[in-house]
């Protein structure tokens, strides 16, 4: 700590609050408050002001009510002291805030989870999605009069892509596989040809 | 850090000395709660200026078994009237003598006395309820 005040007024401080005397705390906390942030402030570079100042004012003022707590026989002057108390404050503080931010995290993890689980809303849209998209695929099929065309383009609404899939329907699972592929394509190429023809695709 | 800035933490820290009952900052905010003043108005009529307001505040509460000598002391330093500051102190003990849950109590017992008493008086009679010890018409 820059030694911004005369060191030897503190011991006579520290005397004074243990006598009782009611103004002591006024001078320990006018005399340390400011020397004592700045010397913790760089130490928690990343670190707001507000957090670094709360921890080193909540020291000095229970110190200041409590003086006993510092003895003096340790050897340890009182500025180091109470620099170690305000070093823990801010480290608890910033514990406590971790902790919070994780059970915040934790609840609303849950929340979300069971908000999408638990409510009916999201089964009914569900299930109306789903008819909805029955009624539109046998309407599309009813459009196609080959049995074949059917099944291959209900193939492809149910999102198939191998070109095996389709062969086998066409009956072409024998042919080389670039074959397939010509013949397949063929037939989807036809299919959509219908289907816009009759204006349901674009 | 300017003297600016050092007043405005010391500003700061009596702020926060307010949610300390053993400092002269608490016994001042539960005042001026009580009473509805402003800070400004709280330092007219202590005749002190703002930081040392916050001076004040940073001060330990007067002990109980010291308490002429310590509000001498402190009034001694800030130059305020020790009747005044006196005053103020005791008038925050009170109303610790009296936390709010007793004055709820007695608020609720004195709700229960007046409902007693309004009890006693005769309940209106209505049109088609018997008297109870009417006689019955020949």
């Amino acid at each position: 700590m820059p030694p911004r005040y005369d060191a030897a007024q503190l011991p006579a401080l520290h005397r004074r609050l243990c006598l009782g005397d009611r103004t002591a705390s006024d001078e320990t906390i006018s005399l340390l408050l400011s020397p004592l942030v700045q010397n913790l402030a760089p130490k928690f570079p990343h670190i707001d002001d507000h957090t670094i100042r709360d921890g080193v004012i909540d020291a000095l003022l229970e110190y200041c009510t409590r003086p006993n707590r510092f003895d003096e026989g340790r050897g340890i002057p009182l500025d180091r002291f109470l620099q170690h108390a305000s070093w823990r404050n801010v480290v608890n503080a910033l514990r406590a805030e971790a902790r919070r931010k994780a059970r915040e995290e934790r609840a609303e993890h849950a929340y979300t989870r069971s908000a999408v689980e638990l409510d009916p809303a999201a089964g009914n849209l569900l299930q109306e999605e789903v008819a909805r998209r029955q009624r539109e695929q046998g309407e599309l099929l009813r459009l196609l009069q080959n049995p074949k065309d059917q099944q291959i383009l209900a193939l492809q609404l149910q999102g198939e892509r191998r070109t095996d899939a389709f062969a086998e329907i066409l009956g072409i699972s024998h042919l080389p596989m670039d074959a397939q592929r010509r013949e397949v394509k063929r037939a989807k190429d036809r299919i959509d040809k219908i289907l816009r023809r009759r204006g349901t695709r674009s | 850090m300017t003297p600016q800035q050092e007043t405005q933490l010391l500003a700061y820290a009596a702020n926060r000395a307010k949610a300390h009952p053993q400092y002269l900052a608490w016994v001042l905010a539960r005042y001026i709660e009580r009473e509805h003043l402003s800070e400004h108005e709280l330092t007219t009529s202590l005749g002190i200026s703002r930081p040392a307001l916050a001076h004040l505040g940073l001060c330990l509460r007067p002990r109980a078994d010291h308490f002429a000598d310590d509000i001498t002391q402190i009034s001694a330093k800030f130059q305020i009237d020790p009747a005044a500051l006196a005053m103020i102190v005791r008038l925050v003990e009170s109303l610790e003598t009296f936390p709010a849950r007793t004055r709820r109590e007695i608020a609720a017992e004195s709700g229960l006395l007046m409902a007693a008493r309004a009890r006693k008086e005769p309940r209106p009679q209505q049109d088609n309820e018997e008297r109870p010890h009417a006689q019955p018409e020949p």
